[in-house]
């Protein structure tokens, strides 16, 4: 079927080509058969992976008094992952901007313009849970809980409600604190709400029992005066999730409705908001930033490690970024908390590790391979090796600025501790980075999160040895010296990694050469 | 070899400024550059004395910015040799950067830096005594008209801007050649005037510069000597005078000579 050019299925169809190729180019250079047979086998393990999770599930969704509260977190837990994918979604669309140039200067209307783009931005928020979710609706189906399908129009009226709300939120902003603020605060809003999406599910679980017993005898329906109006709100999308075909279809008619007005009302806004933010840079540098008064200061590592800490301290969406990873990182610790296999005091020590490698492996990337004059610094009068030390170095104080508080934390509860803590976490946070500057993965430091999918390996080794490290400081926590395995464990990677490196990245030049193409990252045309 | 070949200049053959002592500002021999199959440079000889303005133009994919990269030290060359000023480029390249300036056709900047930050830090990297690169950092801006702008980020600076804040940071260590990759491209008339003027002091001050330019103009009013590239090879090389001898005698501008030459080329081949 041939869609009619300008009209809101074409461009939805072309933004969801858009997406779908950004997604697929996650995969590297491999075929769409075979990008297709990885997608169909994901598909086919998550629904092996959902029998289990029916089974286990089934007997508390039987009745409403025990079903209530885990649909609640759930969903919960699932609202406020879609609003903060949506607030992604409508920050890239308003400043990543793509084809928006090339659309607005077109002579389709903004609300067609807008509506599609804002149906892309929910395709990806369903899109983003329900490959999770859905794969247990559909094998509760198969296994006799036909009514669990509710949970495909639960899920997308819940997703046309979420983007509603993120898009007038962030254009709201937009127009409240200016376009250069706004983008700061709807990723940081998107953070925190992304945080608590992942912290919810653990604070729900770490809840008393007593509270979590009340909890959902109120979710039930047992009166409690003054809040009969809020539960009854709540209790249209539980009773949806459960299989009330009716209260789903009354989320979705809700959605659709709220995704109306938001076009409607918010089509015009949006196109301004859109060429503002376009010349929002521009009209940002009519004020000086900095004192006029400026002293030069000698020296290539001092010069090159004020750049770094100048270039990361003024651009907030890296803090943004960094935030989000930091944020993802703690439930591991509400997790150790929970756990009776240590003190309390002692499971933060691994999560401020695991912190330490993330942290520093992005610190890593941002420096090296995000580096923005690539060309400059190959061209310049200094060894490579030389830069790459710098830079290393670079990374050590905005890690430790992160880890200063939880380290003085620990500092207060036992000295030892602390110490102990920051030994690994600058092992754990030397050994990442060194994966980034050996073996550089050029791309623009603005797509940091999205940097994996350059290379899942070094993605994967980034993790394993932050994971380690984190494994390694429980090891010695509880006293064993077994902590030697994990050492030496990383030990091994790095000089795996490092001869990976040798071998594909020798220096151009025989001595005191700089490595331009693998720092830079940017290949040379064919012959120009 | 084809017959614009054999029109090419030799270049130790005409040229008045050079003395005989000193070494070339640039001597590159049999420099031959492949990607994959693609031959980008083909055994290409250049010799450029100091002082001297050279101008390397070309069709799209000719091989001259790949001829500047290598000469820059950002490729290695498969074959050949590099010499700056007497100094091994390929052996001894930190001696080589130390007195080279390169400027590509898309500025390298960071955003969040402002053009004095900016400066700071490119002096800083070619070991500028902070004094000596306060002052020139002066200079270069108020030549260049950036005084307005030296404590804003670079991130809203249009293109012209940038180049201009690029160009400064190349000049900011007082390179003796200083090589160009299209440098008034996509700027307005007015920077492009701040741009030209400023080359053209550079040169009298005894840089040496070569650039390459699709504006055949800027080659005709600016350049000493201009060498034409095509499919990798240098196919004809001299003064303005020389080129249209070359071509044929009854050319009028420097586009005729090119389109000539480069036509006569792709005959040929």
């Amino acid at each position: 079927m041939r869609l009619e050019p300008g009209s809101f299925p074409w461009l939805l169809a072309h933004d969801v080509r858009q997406n779908w190729r950004r997604f697929t180019g996650m995969f590297g250079a491999a075929r769409p058969r075979t990008i297709a047979a990885v997608l169909l086998a994901g598909t086919g393990l998550l629904h092996l992976a959902a029998w289990p999770a029916v089974d286990w599930l089934s007997p508390y969704l039987h009745t409403a008094q025990t079903a209530t509260t885990p649909v609640a977190v759930f969903l919960v837990c699932a609202f406020t992952w879609m609003i903060a994918q949506s607030l992604f979604g409508a920050t890239r669309t308003l400043y990543d901007r793509g084809d928006l140039d090339l659309l607005l200067g077109s002579p389709l209307t903004a609300r067609r313009i807008f509506a599609a783009k804002t149906a892309a931005i929910t395709a990806s928020t369903l899109g983003s849970i329900a490959f999770l979710t859905l794969p247990i609706a559909n094998m509760g189906a198969l296994l006799d809980r036909p009514e669990w399908l509710s949970a495909y129009p639960t899920l997308l009226g819940l997703a046309l409600i979420a983007t509603s709300i993120a898009i007038a939120l962030s254009i709201g902003l937009f127009f409240l604190v200016g376009p250069r603020r706004a983008r700061v605060y709807t990723q940081m809003t998107g953070v925190c709400i992304g945080g608590g999406f992942v912290l919810a599910a653990q604070i729900a679980a770490m809840l008393p029992q007593a509270t979590r017993e009340s909890l959902a005898v109120w979710m039930s329906g047992a009166e409690v005066p003054g809040l009969s109006a809020i539960r009854s709100l709540l209790s249209v999308p539980i009773d949806a999730t459960l299989g009330d075909f009716g209260a789903a279809a009354w989320i979705v008619v809700i959605g659709a409705v709220m995704f109306a007005a938001a076009v409607t009302l918010l089509a015009e806004r949006f196109a301004r908001a859109s060429i503002a933010a376009n010349g929002a840079s521009a009209s940002s540098n009519q004020e000086p930033k900095v004192s006029v008064r400026h002293k030069f200061r000698p020296g290539v590592a001092r010069s090159l490690r004020y750049k770094e800490w100048r270039c990361l301290a003024r651009d907030h969406n890296l803090f943004a970024q960094l935030g989000l990873q930091i944020i993802y990182t703690i439930p591991i610790a509400v997790i150790l908390l929970r756990s009776e296999m240590m003190p309390a005091m002692l499971a933060i020590a691994p999560t401020i590790v695991l912190i330490a490698g993330q942290v520093a492996a992005s610190l890593a990337w941002i420096m090296v391979s995000g580096e923005d004059a690539p060309e400059l610094i190959a061209t310049a009068p200094v060894a490579p090796s030389a830069v790459n030390r710098t830079k290393l170095t670079a990374i050590a104080l905005p890690l430790f600025a992160v880890l200063a508080l939880p380290l003085l934390g620990l500092a207060l509860l036992s000295l030892k501790l602390a110490i102990l803590t920051a030994l690994f976490a600058a092992g754990a946070g030397a050994s990442t980075a060194l994966v980034n500057l050996w073996h550089p993965m050029p791309g623009n430091r603005r797509g940091m999160l999205r940097r994996h999918s350059q290379s899942k390996l070094i993605g994967l080794v980034e993790h394993g040895l932050a994971v380690i490290w984190s494994f390694a400081i429980m090891i010695a926590l509880i006293g064993g010296i077994a902590v030697l395995i994990p050492m030496g464990l990383v030990a091994c990677v790095l000089w795996v990694w490092r001869a990976k490196y040798r071998k594909k990245s020798a220096a151009p030049y025989g001595r005191g050469g700089i490595v331009p193409l693998d720092m830079a990252g940017q290949l040379p045309s064919a012959a120009n | 070899m084809t017959a614009a070949l054999s029109s090419v200049s030799k270049p130790d053959s005409g040229l008045s400024c050079a003395p005989a002592a000193s070494p070339p500002a640039l001597h590159i021999s049999g420099v031959r550059k492949t990607f994959g199959t693609a031959v980008a440079v083909d055994r290409i000889d250049l010799r450029v004395e100091p002082g001297e303005f050279y101008a390397l133009l070309g069709p799209n994919g000719a091989g001259k910015t790949t001829t500047l990269r290598m000469i820059a030290g950002l490729l290695r060359p498969d074959a050949g040799q590099i010499r700056i000023y007497g100094v091994d480029a390929l052996n001894d390249p930190i001696e080589a950067k130390r007195i080279t300036a390169w400027l590509p056709d898309e500025p390298m900047l960071y955003d969040k830096l402002t053009p004095l930050e900016y400066l700071e830090f490119v002096a800083g990297l070619w070991g500028v005594a902070p004094a000596v690169a306060q002052k020139r950092a002066d200079e270069l801006i108020e030549v260049l008209e950036l005084e307005p702008h030296r404590n804003v980020r670079c991130e809203g600076f249009s293109r012209g801007m940038k180049q201009k804040v690029a160009l400064a940071g190349a000049l900011i260590h007082d390179p003796r050649l200083i090589m160009l990759d299209e440098p008034l491209t996509g700027i307005d008339a007015g920077i492009a005037r701040q741009v030209k003027d400023l080359l053209t002091s550079r040169v009298r001050a005894g840089a040496t510069i070569i650039l390459t330019t699709h504006i055949l103009e800027v080659a005709e009013r600016l350049a000493d000597r201009i060498g034409i590239v095509d499919r990798g090879r240098l196919v004809a090389e001299g003064t303005l005078a020389e080129l249209r001898t070359a071509a044929g005698g009854n050319t009028d501008t420097l586009e005729d000579v090119f389109l000539s030459l480069t036509r006569r080329e792709a005959l040929a081949s």
